[in-house]
């Protein structure tokens, strides 16, 4: 008997003993509190900030990744859904695949459920979360109660400057591309209301000025993190387009950015395409690159999908151009393993450079033809359209990138050649602030870079807006600005034409509602308060 | 019968007999002094075991004068004229018969086939049957399936009302979907809470496994409860939203020692056509519509589905051994089965172990239960190649003898398909799982209270899990891209789960007030843990091994993962009975999880439920002649439900793998400088329990004298504050799909059970047992989702293209209902093909065809089910069978679909695909995937098994010869493989097979 009642007290002792603790944790994580008293957590979140803009998640090239609306991890890249909703939709590209929607895209015929609009927005809302949560981590009081040093404070406000620059670049695009959005400045769980667009607009412009002296001056702070030469061409970019936005012309703030960026001591690369190899990280003319690593900043979006989804046809075949056996043509040529037989462009952007894609007047123009045709019977057929192999996985002196299948090639955000152009134009639409001659000889310097010689500049008389939104063809083409230019010429829907917008091989004009791209339907269904742009 | 069946019933009788040999003969000691005319005797045997059965009440009918039969079964008794005796005992037949002149008379008894007396295994406890007050069905070795049947729970696909068991898909040792009374969430689980031998156990896979219960033999289960309604599973708490199934094994009984073995070999073959073209109709066909291809096309004529299965053989041996005596029993056995797939290179080994005692000690006041289940099971996985065996195109050969493929034909295109026989032969995926469960239970009864007992379980469940999977380099020639030379993965998992209850029975009988009660109440204590790790190479070299996995490769990453979880738990239940007619059942457990926030961990589930044993009303006495019992009951109870991942309340933040840094600058060396990122996760810091409340009404029948009894039942259930993984607003939190409680949702239903013993002869005896049921599903809450042209939150990916959804969750439709465009048809009855505007109808009525004009339609869900269940013997043979039907339940043939049209034909940039026969039909040149032509009725009836045993008793021994037919027929009208598709989208599933069996097992 007296076993039985140790056992019995011993159960019982086990029973209060486990008690009720349910506080349980995974190993691995780390809860705000537990994670911040480590100053270099902050660093860490930071690059999640940046990385948003390259990488899909937390593994690469892919698992674990940020976003779960759509069922391709692949298609969450930032960069990727970004580029198509620039460029797809416009004459400068098109896309071979058949995803539901990818047509669409090219066709004009979105809906609010298509799922690269879908996708586009919710990756630029969860770059606004992340850079939200990281602010409200790092407040001054919150780094004082998690016992961070003053090193790492002034470090700190830095890192907190550059945040709400990336939420601002974050929201120039979601008013470029949406237009009618919320303005969402903290973590909540309240549903939030679309603003106009001038109090986005607004909200830029003011959170830039706040952040422009915190932030590191031009070309000194570490390679791939923002710096006021960024912060001068996101509001050049954004005074550039005022007028879409919010009715109301900037051109002169406009040329004040771009003056500063000018003026920051940053110079053309000698070579152009060498703006675009797995080298470009060397480059004096970029200003802001979103980063890429074939072993160590691996995704299926960025210049990953550029590079290989440009690859196809005859570029991939092993035979070189006089019929021989070429082993490994793709590696050799363009440093990837093999094309993704996707994109290709019109023949209104091939015509910018000439009529004959074979021998372009404009050597600027990176295109392969052999076995391409200029015209596009089938979207769906690579051979269609000719091939543009502008980014490689190759450096300037012909190394191969340190990935077969995941490109080291950074993706040129901001450039000088844009800043000049924007320069130009922004004079020519009467903004304060410039010349027409300085102007002209910012478009001759891209035009000379590109000749290696005089031969192909233009004089005075040649420079006018039309003129300036080929150049911009010729100069930025693929680089993920043709549908804001367009947009603000006015010529992306209800004007201009290009082969099978509107669905139609010849291309026939859209609605011009569809200059901004509709709300996603989930976003409508998770929050009643949304309202759907109009048209759609 | 088998010979399972009749321990189960000694049992339960032994126990009984004893106690009515005392009440009898204490109730009989006065009758006897009534002088009387002459004396009758004789013996009352059970016809079952012809051994004697004492405590028999034999009374003369109207009087109280009467006896009860001895240790041996026999009795005297003196008689008047015209006496009629009447032989009764607890749980067999009632026998009346006229005395005439006789002066022997010899008498045996029938268990009786409603079995009232049964006990049945409820949650902590067990009650008899008879005052059972909720929905609960009970399965015994008896009605059990037959077959090649791995796990328990297919047991029981077509026996319980309500119950719907599906396999997913025919894979050797795979899974099941198991629901009770449909769908109770959305994003959480919806599977029932298993319990083995009072432990509930964990139903998550480790890796390298496929079903987590084959580690239990089914052959070691004596019966299967299930409780359906809140009234029976609430003392289950958070856990038993889905029901609960409570699986007993066998023990051992007093008597001497019985060897049984079973053994068993199995032949299964792939049955069906699963509707690609044959390789002269796809020549054909590219003539017609891609005659640019015609060169391409090879000179070979192969059948690649014929190419990938098999017929495939199984094997099971089996010997068990138990005994014990009165103090003392076990039960242990040995299994082996293996268990061969029919798409080649499937395999299923498992060898279980099992071993349980039960001992009563201290003059049986201590009971200790020892219960130890162990599985080691071995897999090899197939490729699930059956879509790219339709799909690969039928002229090229399975072999070309190229060295650079291994021989193999294989398409030089970067993004072709792989040669399915090549997938199959190279792709090497294997896994091991090893399981063993044993708990330990002791129930003292204190000495100093009568009536209280303290119980207390422990137990511990331990699942390992390795896989292994090599994808060579041989394979991966020519895909190019990412996978251009392979993969080998190796993860090992390891679950473990303990339990800790401690509670207190109380038993009492009031006599006083007519009354009884009994009332448990205790503590429970319940941790998982799951670990993980593994490792991933990629690019292999050829001649990639195991055993040098790092030889010339890449290490792509190591995982580890951890996590945990909890339950604490506080429950009570009080039954009690009023004049043994009126019965009140009322359960409440508290639940602790520590899957929610500090504001919503605890939840309260009580339930309540009556019962009224009409039958002991004085005035059902004059209709005792129709029935033999009746009772009703009516239960109510709210139940929950925390089957989501871990950790999805907790703000966390997770720093990134290796290969997904961000360069910040350099380091002092000059090389980049990479950060690791830091993520905070999605969640939704206030989820909380979904519950389900529940009203059960039923009513418990037996008519002509027991021969037919059943029950029917209504019930409705209500799940609120449903966890579903759904959008959130863009934004305002740092995720985008997060799970949360997000609204209502309803099943309600009728079901009805019948058990009939339609023949009961000596020699001949037919028994069936047939249930059906009906349950509507639909949902009445979504948050935030009431705008009126709110399309529903897309569900049920589709394969065919990237990101498609054909069903939707919307408020008064049920969950998961189709949503497609109706399809228009000319006169000939075709599907038109055309423009979307001339196929599609313009259902709102806004004269554009958009996605707004897909319309929801039906619901993968059965609308009823019904299952059939005969046992024929006849002398020494016997003949079970077991048919199933499903009715009203929707399939979107994905298959067809994703294959029929023939632009597919030339898809690939270079390669040739076969296509779908339903493009013959429906001359679809592209895709057309929400075109709901595809949308099919796939009611079905189902033949699932059919045994014929011829059984011999020799001296020592009994042999029993069987053989049993799997998966014999399928009566539908569904035009794909299998219309038995649990979430309504056939789409490369493993095929089910017919399998045939020709068993032994030997008694001794």
């Amino acid at each position: 008997m007296r076993y039985i009642y140790k056992l019995f007290m011993i159960a019982l002792a086990l029973t209060l003993g486990a008690c009720t603790d349910l506080n349980v944790k995974p190993e691995g994580s780390f809860g705000a509190a537990e994670l911040f008293t480590n100053p270099e957590a902050y660093e860490q979140y930071l690059a999640k900030l940046y990385g948003s803009f390259s990488l899909t998640g937390q593994d690469g090239p892919h698992g674990n990744g940020d976003i779960g609306i759509v069922n391709d991890e692949g298609f969450t890249s930032y960069i990727r859904a970004y580029w198509k909703a620039q460029e797809i939709t416009t004459d400068e590209a098109v896309l071979s695949w058949t995803d539901a929607g990818i047509r669409e895209m090219h066709e004009h015929t979105w809906t609010s459920e298509n799922q690269f609009v879908r996708v586009l927005y919710y990756r630029i809302f969860m770059i606004i979360a992340y850079s939200n949560d990281f602010l409200m981590q790092s407040t001054p009081e919150k780094l004082s109660d998690n016992g961070i040093s003053q090193d790492w404070k002034d470090k700190i406000e830095i890192y907190r400057a550059e945040a709400r620059f990336l939420r601002a670049l974050a929201y120039w695009h979601a008013l470029d591309l949406f237009r009618n959005i919320p303005l969402l400045t903290t973590i909540t769980a309240d549903l939030p209301t679309q603003v106009a667009p001038e109090v986005i607009f607004n909200f830029i412009v003011s959170e830039l000025e706040e952040i422009e002296p915190i932030m590191v001056d031009p070309k000194l702070n570490e390679y791939g993190r923002a710096d006021k030469a960024a912060l001068w061409m996101l509001q050049a970019k954004l005074f550039l387009n005022a007028e879409v936005y919010i009715g109301q012309s900037k051109f002169t703030e406009c040329i004040t950015a771009c003056n500063k960026v000018i003026g920051a001591g940053y110079a053309l690369n000698n070579e152009y395409a060498t703006l675009f190899m797995a080298d470009n990280h060397t480059s004096n003319e970029i200003i802001f690159a979103l980063n890429s690593d074939g072993k160590n900043t691996q995704s299926w979006g960025s210049t990953t999908f550029l590079v290989h989804a440009a690859i196809g046809g005859a570029m991939s075949d092993d035979i070189d151009v006089n019929g021989l056996p070429y082993p490994d043509e793709e590696l050799n040529e363009y440093g990837v393993n093999g094309g993704w037989v996707g994109l290709r462009t019109t023949r209104t952007m091939v015509e910018k450079f000439g009529i004959d894609p074979s021998n372009p007047d404009d050597p600027r123009a990176i295109f392969f033809t052999e076995g391409q045709s200029i015209d596009i019977a089938d979207i769906g057929e690579f051979t269609d359209g000719i091939a543009v192999p502008k980014y490689v996985n190759i450096t300037s002196t012909g190394v191969l990138g340190s990935d077969g299948t995941h490109c080291d090639t950074d993706y040129p955000l901001f450039r000088l050649g844009d800043a000049y152009l924007m320069y130009a134009e922004a004079v020519l639409r009467g903004g304060a602030g410039g010349d027409a001659t300085t102007a002209l000889s910012y478009v001759n310097a891209l035009r000379e870079r590109a000749n290696g010689d005089t031969s192909g500049n233009i004089i005075q008389s040649d420079l006018n807006l039309p003129f300036l939104l080929d150049e911009r063809v010729r100069e930025l083409y693929w680089e993920g600005t043709r549908r804001v230019d367009l947009v603000r010429y006015g010529e992306f829907t209800d004007q201009g034409i290009w082969p099978w917008k509107g669905a139609v091989a010849e291309g026939i004009t859209t609605e011009s509602y569809r200059d901004i791209f509709p709300i996603p339907a989930s976003d409508l269904i998770a929050n009643p308060f949304m309202k759907q742009n109009t048209g759609y | 019968m088998m010979n399972n069946n009749r321990t189960r019933f000694r049992m339960a009788g032994s126990r009984l007999k004893f106690g009515m040999l005392l009440v009898s003969t204490f109730m009989l000691i006065g009758s006897n002094l009534h002088a009387q005319e002459r004396t009758v005797s004789g013996r009352v045997i059970d016809v079952s075991t012809n051994e004697g059965l004492p405590g028999t009440a034999v009374v003369v009918k109207g009087t109280t004068n009467g006896a009860v039969t001895d240790i041996d079964g026999n009795y005297k008794l003196s008689v008047g004229e015209n006496a009629i005796l009447v032989f009764s005992f607890v749980g067999y037949k009632t026998q009346e018969i006229v005395v005439g002149n006789q002066s022997t008379i010899n008498i045996s008894m029938e268990e009786d086939v409603s079995q009232l007396s049964e006990v049945v295994v409820v949650g902590y406890g067990q009650i008899e049957k008879k005052d059972v007050t909720g929905s609960i069905a009970n399965i015994d070795t008896k009605e059990f399936n037959r077959g090649v049947i791995t796990s328990p729970e297919r047991l029981l696909a077509g026996k319980v009302a309500g119950v719907q068991i599906t396999s997913n898909g025919g894979e050797p040792g795979g899974g099941s979907f198991i629901r009770i009374r449909g769908a109770t969430s959305l994003s959480a689980s919806s599977t029932p809470l298993i319990v083995i031998d009072g432990v509930p156990v964990d139903e998550n896979r480790v890796a390298g496994g496929r079903n987590p219960l084959n580690f239990v033999n089914p052959s070691d289960i004596s019966d299967i409860t299930v409780l359906k309604d809140a009234s029976a599973s609430a003392i289950y708490g958070s856990r038993a939203a889905n029901g609960v199934i409570i699986i007993t094994t066998k023990s051992g009984e007093s008597g001497k020692i019985k060897i049984n073995y079973d053994g068993f070999y199995s032949v299964s073959t792939f049955i069906g056509d699963a509707g690609q073209l044959s390789p002269n109709n796809f020549r054909a066909t590219v003539a017609n519509k891609a005659p640019q291809r015609l060169n391409s096309l090879g000179n070979s004529s192969t059948d690649w589905v014929k190419e990938v299965t098999q017929p495939a053989t199984g094997l099971k041996q089996m010997l068990s051994v138990s005994g014990g005596n009165d103090n003392h029993n076990f039960y242990t056995s040995v299994n082996y089965l293996k268990n061969d797939g029919v798409l080649k290179t499937s395999e299923n080994n498992n060898v279980n172990l099992s071993l349980k005692y039960n001992g009563k000690l201290l003059n049986d006041n201590l009971k200790v239960k020892v219960n130890a289940k162990y599985g080691s099971i071995k897999n090899r996985f197939a490729a699930n190649v059956m879509g790219t065996a339709m799909g690969f195109d039928p002229t090229q050969p399975v072999m070309d003898g190229n060295p650079e493929t291994g021989g193999y034909y294989q398409w030089d295109v970067t993004l072709a398909p792989r040669n399915p026989v090549a997938t199959l032969d190279l792709i090497d995926n294997r896994g091991e799982n090893n399981r063993i469960l044993g708990n330990i239970e002791l129930e003292y009864a204190l000495p100093f209270i009568n009536g209280l007992s303290v119980k207390s379980n422990l137990s511990t469940d331990i699942s390992n899990g390795v896989s292994r999977y090599l994808n060579p380099r041989l394979l991966n020639i020519h895909t190019g891209a990412a996978a251009d030379s392979g993969r080998y993965s190796n993860y090992t998992d390891k679950r473990t789960s303990k339990l800790l209850e401690v509670y207190g029975i109380y038993k009492r009988e009031l006599e006083s007030i007519d009354s009884k009660i009994d009332v448990t109440g205790g503590y429970s204590w319940q941790g998982f843990e799951f670990d993980s790790e593994g490792y991933q190479v990629i690019r292999l070299e050829n001649g990639f091994t195991e055993e040098t996995p790092f030889n010339g490769t890449i290490l792509e990453e190591e995982d580890s993962v951890f996590s945990e979880n909890r339950l604490i738990s506080f429950f009570g239940r009080v039954n009690y009975q009023f004049k043994d007619k009126y019965l009140l059942t009322a359960n409440i457990r508290r639940d602790g999880s520590t899957r929610f926030g500090e504001n919503n961990r605890w939840g309260i589930f009580p339930s309540l439920a009556l019962g009224w044993r009409i039958m002991d009303e004085q005035w059902m006495e004059s209709l005792s002649g129709v029935f033999s019992d009746l009772k009703f009951r009516v239960g109510w109870g709210v139940i929950g439900n925390q089957g989501i991942d871990d950790y999805l309340y907790l703000p966390l933040y997770t720093p990134s793998e290796n290969d997904a840094q961000y360069q910040f600058g350099y380091n002092t060396d000059g090389s980049p400088r990479f950060v690791s990122m830091i993520r905070p996760n999605g969640i939704d810091p206030n989820i909380k329990w979904e519950e389900t409340e529940t009203t059960n009404i039923g009513l418990d029948f037996g008519i002509l004298d027991g021969r037919v009894y059943g029950s029917v039942d209504y019930y409705i259930k209500n799940t609120t504050d449903l966890l579903s993984e759904i959008a959130f607003p863009a934004g305002i939190t740092t995720g985008d799909v997060i799970v949360t409680n997000v609204g209502e949702m309803e099943n309600k239903g009728i079901e009805l059970l019948l058990n009939s013993t339609i023949i009961d002869k000596k020699d001949l005896q037919f028994s069936a047992t047939f249930n059906i049921a009906y349950n509507k599903n639909t949902i009445k809450k979504l948050d935030n989702s009431n705008l009126p042209d709110f399309t529903g939150y897309e569900v049920g990916g589709i394969s065919g293209n990237v990101g498609q959804n054909i069903q939707v969750l919307k408020v008064g439709y049920a969950a998961n209902s189709f949503r497609m465009y109706k399809q228009i048809y000319d006169d000939n009855g075709n599907p038109v093909f055309g423009t979307q505007a001339s196929m599609y109808e313009d259902a709102n009525g806004d004269s554009v065809v958009t996605t707004l004009d897909r319309v929801i339609n039906k619901s993968p869900d059965p609308k009823i089910m019904m299952g059939l269940t005969t046992n024929l013997s006849y002398k020494n043979f016997d003949l079970g069978l077991t048919l199933r039907s499903s009715l009203g339940n929707y399939v979107y043939n994905n298959v067809s679909s994703s294959q029929g049209f023939y632009g597919r034909i030339t898809e690939g940039s270079g390669n040739n695909n076969n296509i779908h026969e339903s493009s013959l039909a429906t001359n679809f040149n592209t895709m057309q995937l929400f075109s709901d032509y595809y949308l099919e009725d796939a009611s079905f009836l189902k033949l699932d098994n059919i045994t014929l045993g011829y059984n011999k008793a020799f001296e020592q021994v009994n042999l029993r010869v069987y053989t049993t037919f799997q998966n014999v027929f399928t009566l539908t009208g569904y035009s794909g493989v299998d219309p038995e598709i649990s979430n309504g989208i056939d789409n490369n599933i493993y095929p089910r097979s017919l399998s045939m069996l020709l068993g032994v097992s030997i008694n001794y």
